[in-house]
């Protein structure tokens, strides 16, 4: 069973009460508030685009530009909702976008060579790991990336969200403005064609 | 994959969620005893496990002094946008203030220029001295070699 325990990774990393306080004071114009904020999620929130686009340089594209609509729209930040669920929405949705767009730009582009944007520096490898270890590790995780890459945008950000993120199917539902019948469907589908993908790795 | 070969009527992607969690008490009490006895749904149960152990999330390295460099990107960027918060509107306007302006006087030229006769075709002599030049030469080779053949006969 997949542990849920990594729910508790990102989603608080501080109190709702101090997140209140800060928001308030970056409202009000603090500038070492905002900062306060960047630098409380900005770790979670390039992983998280990370995850969902592959590429580290694009990642820190979207990251960007969600602290930079984060900052357009304190003003309007009524606090109903926790900064990371404000994240995960807007960076899931921003994420959605840009994939879209690529996808568009190699069907159009389709006789130029595109990098997979994978760096295998990227990936974090478990601490006594042999050399040999890494490297199958390394290569499982870029086979992994290249799947990815075949998903629908929207069964992407579904997976990752899920088995990456930990978030429940509900949530998943509200965030990207789904029904939970589809987040479903989309799971099931994203799994489905991982598994064709991935068939050297999961049957040697 | 397999849904076909089951037996049953639990749907591979009822399994799928059960290995997150994700299915309703009910069904999971269901689905529990129906794996007591179905040995096909047990081996997909087990398949679907270890599918989801080989894409388990990754983890991306990222240093103390890629945040910091994030952060001063972050910073950076934040400065231009509040320095020029509107740039792009101020440019679009700018661009349809002058295209306004510039409208009216284009099809004024454009009118001026349909009214105006065709202008007469120049040839610069230069050219057609060197065109004469060619001409002559040409003669000159012709006379060059009538006088090799005049002692043919």
């Amino acid at each position: 069973m997949i542990d849920r325990l990594l729910l508790q990774e990102y989603p608080l990393s501080m109190d709702s009460h101090n997140e209140k306080i800060l928001v308030q004071q970056a409202i009000a114009g603090d500038s070492r508030a905002f900062d306060e904020i960047v630098r409380l999620h900005s770790q979670q929130v390039i992983q998280l685009a990370w995850r969902l686009v592959g590429s580290r340089e694009d990642a820190e594209d979207l990251a960007q530009e969600a602290f930079l609509r984060l900052h357009r729209s304190l003003a309007d930040f009524r606090g109903d909702s926790s900064l990371a669920t404000w994240f995960y929405r807007t960076v899931s949705r921003l994420a959605i976008d840009f994939l879209r767009r690529e996808r568009l730009r190699r069907k159009l582009f389709w006789f130029r060579h595109y990098e997979d944007g994978t760096d295998p520096r990227d990936h974090a490898v478990a601490p006594g790991a042999s050399p040999a270890q890494e490297l199958l590790a390394t290569e499982q995780q870029q086979r992994l990336r290249c799947a990815l890459r075949q998903l629908s945008p929207r069964q992407r950000a579904v997976f990752v969200l899920r088995n990456d993120e930990g978030l429940a199917l509900k949530e998943i539902a509200r965030l990207l403005g789904l029904e939970e019948g589809t987040v479903k469907i989309h799971l099931h589908r994203a799994v489905a064609k991982l598994t064709t993908e991935l068939t050297e790795i999961l049957e040697p | 994959m397999e849904q076909q070969q089951r037996p049953c009527n639990f749907a591979e992607r009822e399994l799928l969620l059960s290995c997150y969690d994700e299915l309703d008490s009910g069904l999971q009490q269901l689905l529990q005893e129906h794996l007591h006895g179905c040995d096909p749904c047990r081996r997909e149960l087990a398949r679907l496990e270890k599918t989801l152990r080989v894409l388990r999330p990754a983890t991306l390295n990222y240093s103390a002094a890629d945040l910091q460099r994030f952060s001063s990107r972050l910073t950076r960027h934040g400065r231009r946008r509040s320095f020029f918060p509107r740039l792009p509107v101020a440019a679009a306007s700018l661009a349809l203030v002058v295209l306004a302006f510039i409208a009216p006087w284009q099809s004024d030229v454009l009118r001026t220029k349909n009214s105006m006769p065709p202008a007469p075709v120049t040839v610069e002599l230069g050219i057609l001295e060197a065109f004469d030049f060619y001409q002559n030469l040409e003669v000159l080779e012709l006379l060059d070699l009538f006088e090799e053949l005049e002692p043919v006969g």
